[in-house]
């Protein structure tokens, strides 16, 4: 399944959107200082990388979007935070379309800050629930700032 | 990043195409874990 993204028409495989976004915000808070990822490997025969995640002690600046919610999904219990772990958290095991929410957050978030308008669809279109319009003359300026996400994710600290 | 009113992983989905060459090389070990989650999903393929 694909996932258009707004406002350039282009289109891109939904899982790894979804993927992106999560190991972005991951790599934000290593970056702010917040978490510390180290990589480990399991199992006797067969290996297995996984990546264990630990809160550091620093304050973390108030941030909304999936940054927030992946830190609030980080258990007390140090044990418990391996990555996988973490994204299980805030997924919801349950979740039908898990990449499907993860997007849907990233929307909603944007939708907060005034990047998408949520406008009522018509006919049986209102059985979809409301539909969400980008708006492009403010979603297309963000382009000047997509360098500093490149950096952040080139940054070789933690690979 | 603090200079841009949304946060990275916003940005991250809105140009989504132009970075996924970039993360798929540069954290293995990180994308194995987060894309290792979802059963439904991967079922899917």
């Amino acid at each position: 399944m694909s996932q258009s993204l707004p406002c350039r028409h282009v289109s891109v495989r939904k899982a790894d959107v979804a993927t992106l976004v999560l190991v972005t915000a991951c790599v934000h808070w290593v970056w702010e200082g917040c978490l510390d990822l180290t990589v480990g490997t399991r199992g006797m025969l067969v290996k297995s990388r996984y990546v264990q995640a630990a809160r550091t002690t620093k304050a973390a600046r108030r941030l909304d979007g999936l940054e927030a919610l992946l830190l609030a999904s980080v258990a007390v219990r140090e044990k418990d935070n391996g990555v996988a772990s973490i994204v299980n958290r805030l997924l919801r095991k349950d979740s039908v379309d898990p990449w499907g929410r993860v997007i849907q957050e990233v929307q909603r978030y944007l939708l907060g800050l005034g990047y998408y308008s949520e406008v009522q669809r018509k006919g049986l279109g209102k059985l979809l629930g409301k539909e969400l319009v980008p708006h492009c003359d403010r979603i297309l300026p963000l382009q000047g700032h997509v360098g500093k996400v490149r950096d952040l994710l080139d940054d070789k600290t933690f690979q | 990043m603090s200079e841009s009113l949304v946060v990275p992983s916003a940005l991250a989905y809105l140009y989504a195409d132009t970075l996924q060459d970039l993360f798929c090389e540069q954290r293995p070990a990180l994308l194995e874990s987060v894309s290792a989650v979802p059963p439904r999903e991967r079922q899917e393929g």
